[in-house]
């Protein structure tokens, strides 16, 4: 890009927006505060109807991209049979395989994969801007290593109790995230304040505990390597509506409210002491953001499990689609995220077909160097000196 | 019976030590030794140390232990003698060899899988399944004159107790065939020459008289079988697999045959298409392997295993080790796939 531009011009909205990382304070600390108060003041939306038109055109995209992967599949389905499940699947001339096919096995599936990759998009974005840190993603509170631990649990003892609607390794997927990150907030919330840093080295040690319990047992076990191991890639083989019947409340509500903070989120991604000058309660919104994020987290890995990389650079390419203010920046992550989900899913399940590729092999081998060219090409827009 | 050999004449010298010299040159062995460390002898008086009737053994005025060559599963060439005491096992399947032919009492080493039979318990435990977990230690400490390992993932293992002189030979046979050559070098190496060949034969009776009563049902109306491995990810058995194999031999088709892949993961609506008649998992899967279960998720209502109620567990144990009991298996999966012919 050429130099005339300006550090952080994002590729849509007219309004530059320097923001997002830890770089703005260090950067401008004296018109920090002046900018965060426009942010605050949502001065930032002039650009709305761009944004508004950017976005649209997002959504469509993403429903026909969703429409187009159900007539796409391991088992080949006329797109014209598709329609016709689609319009009235009891119907007598409908092949009830094929009804099944797109019914209960590809559509719950595309469903819960756009929702899954919204839910990580939403909540990577939000650690981002509550943590200042470009490197964040929905797992940095320790949440995919307690999920980790509580599938391998339950897979290693092959129980069949469950609850709320999800069976036991969901379930204990689910319970396990929350706890994990229930654990590093306590701890760093032991001074009653939480600090950002003592949250993220917090969860980084906690991970890394429960990754070596997750590596024992599953060297101490024997049947299950291959179902642990099957876990913890990630992926939606074997998954249907029970699984979206469970989840979507969490990835529904939590993204919600997770953009309701967006204006908390805007002022603590400036840092926390000038969230507080402008009057904001640092602990309880970080309390309200962890806890939304948290729980859309858990509920992405108890339905998909553990799905890397989609949580870090969706976000990140929507940063630099549409700005750093949150109000954008969370609903635009939700698309891309969804996108995303929704194109790595259609390669896990037809690439080498019948057999399905885990999921998060694909969102990294597709996400990466797309992110890497974004990187290369509007790398000012992510802080750097320009 | 021949055909089962052709992995025993890996054998490549069958040799008194003591009388012919000849050696191989490679491996400069002493007479009547084994790579065992120097503070005992390979030559417990024992009450059967005498070479098995099938080796052709010149006279001799001494008792002496006939060394063997093999060539394992890893390529490596092994010396080891025909009447090991002291065996290690680093594998399930090869602690039920190892009792099955006899040898049950010279097991001083077994893994914390090893669950069959119950006696096996008792031995001292050198670790579980991975090679990370497994004490070269506690092997060591138990002065084995033979440890069996189970192939490529026990390979750091040999590598340690080959550099200490303590004899290691890996087994990973990959079908039947091999696993009856396997046991008859068990039994071989232990002493047991000749329960080994009485075991290899009940087991190919017992499966010949299986394929006999499965003869009589044409190719063409043989139930397919899609065995599930675990739900979520929908795992599946290559054929290549123990698993797979039995499904065939006990008269059944692999829905997946047509995979290279030993442990896939497939495409739900692949299994809806192409319709399993027959469902079946190892124990392992625990209660989720019901027909309200599978007939539960979604979609799944259309596929006759589920309409008939045709979904069956299978002993995992029985199925996964590559032993004894394989014959087992294969009877409780064509038992299952034909009630009416088996009683």
């Amino acid at each position: 890009m050429p130099a005339r531009e300006p550090p952080s011009r994002p590729l849509l909205g007219a309004r530059p927006i320097d923001f997002g990382y830890s770089w703005c304070s260090w950067r401008a600390p004296s018109s920090l505060r002046k900018r965060a108060a426009d942010l605050a003041n949502k001065t930032s939306l002039v650009s709305n109807r761009a944004f508004f038109i950017a976005f649209l055109l997002l959504l469509v995209l993403l429903l026909v991209a969703a429409l187009l992967s159900l007539g796409v599949g391991a088992v080949p389905v006329k797109p014209g049979n598709v329609l016709e499940v689609l319009l009235g699947r009891h119907d007598p001339k409908v092949d009830p395989i094929e009804a099944a096919i797109i019914w209960d096995i590809r559509l719950p599936r595309i469903l819960l994969g756009i929702l899954i990759g919204g839910g990580l998009a939403v909540s990577g974005a939000a650690f981002q801007g509550l943590f200042r840190n470009p490197l964040a993603d929905p797992f940095v509170m320790g949440a995919s290593g307690g999920a980790a631990l509580g599938a391998t649990i339950a897979i290693t003892l092959g129980s069949s109790w469950g609850a709320a609607g999800f069976s036991p390794v969901p379930l204990a997927a689910f319970v396990g995230s929350l706890l994990a990150v229930s654990v590093v907030y306590g701890i760093a919330h032991a001074g009653g304040t939480a600090p950002a840093v003592a949250l993220l080295l917090a969860g980084a040690a906690l991970s890394t505990l429960l990754s070596a319990l997750v590596t024992l047992l599953m060297l101490m076990s024997d049947q299950s390597f291959h179902q642990i191991y099957g876990w913890l890639m990630g992926g939606f083989s074997g998954r249907s509506w029970p699984h979206l019947k469970a989840s979507w409340p969490y990835l529904v509500i939590g993204p919600a409210a997770l953009w309701l903070t967006a204006r908390p989120l805007d002022a603590l991604a400036c840092g926390e002491e000038t969230a507080q000058s402008l009057g904001l309660s640092v602990v309880r919104a970080r309390s309200v953001i962890v806890l939304m994020a948290t729980l859309t987290t858990a509920a992405t890995v108890a339905a998909g499990g553990i799905i890397g990389f989609v949580g870090l650079i969706a976000p990140h390419i929507a940063r630099l689609l549409f700005g750093s203010s949150h109000s954008r920046l969370i609903p635009a992550s939700m698309l891309l995220g969804g996108m995303l989900m929704l194109l790595a899913d259609g390669v896990a399940r037809t690439a080498l077909a019948p057999i399905e590729i885990p999921v998060g092999i694909v969102t990294s081998l597709l996400g990466g160097p797309f992110f890497l060219y974004l990187l290369k090409s509007r790398q000012r827009n992510l802080g750097g000196r320009g | 019976m021949k055909r089962n050999i052709l992995r025993l004449v890996a054998i490549l010298v069958i040799t008194l030590a003591s009388v012919c010299g000849c050696a191989p040159a490679a491996t400069p062995v002493p007479p009547t030794a084994t790579a065992l460390p120097p503070t005992e002898t390979a030559l417990p008086p024992t009450e059967t140390p005498v070479p098995p009737t099938e080796t052709p053994v010149p006279p001799t005025e001494t008792p002496t232990t006939v060394s063997v060559s093999v060539t394992d599963s890893l390529g490596r060439e092994v010396i080891l003698t025909e009447s090991s005491e002291r065996i290690v096992s680093l594998a399930p399947s090869l602690t039920e060899i190892l009792y099955a032919v006899g040898a049950g009492d010279q097991v001083v080493g077994v893994t914390t899988f090893c669950n069959y039979p119950e006696e096996a318990q008792e031995r001292e435990q050198v670790g579980g399944f991975s090679a990370s977990t497994i004490s070269v230690e506690v092997i060591v400490s138990l002065r084995p004159d033979l440890v069996l390992a189970a192939g490529g993932i026990h390979e750091p293992i040999i590598e340690a107790l080959e550099n200490l002189e303590f004899p290691v030979i890996s087994l990973d046979p990959a079908n039947m065939d091999e696993v009856y050559s396997d046991i008859e070098l068990v039994g071989l190496l232990t002493g047991h020459a000749e329960e080994a060949a009485q075991v290899v034969a009940e087991m190919q009776q017992r499966i010949e008289q299986v394929e006999a009563i499965i003869a009589q049902v044409p190719e063409a109306e043989r139930p397919t079988v899609f065995w599930q491995i675990w739900d979520e990810p929908l795992m599946t058995a290559g054929p290549g697999t123990f698993a797979g194999q039995i499904i065939t031999l006990g008269g059944g088709i692999n829905l997946f045959a047509d995979l290279a892949e030993d442990w896939p993961s497939v495409s739900a609506e692949e299994v809806l298409a192409r319709n399993p008649a027959v469902i079946m998992g190892p124990d392992s899967h625990g209660d989720k392997l019901t027909p309200e279960i599978v007939g539960g998720r979604p979609g799944w209502d259309q596929v006759d295993a589920v309409r008939n109620e045709r979904i069956y567990l299978i002993q995992g144990d029985i199925v996964s080790r590559a032993g004894p009991r394989l014959a087992e298996a294969i009877e409780d999966v064509a038992a299952a796939l034909y009630p009416d012919l088996f009683d």
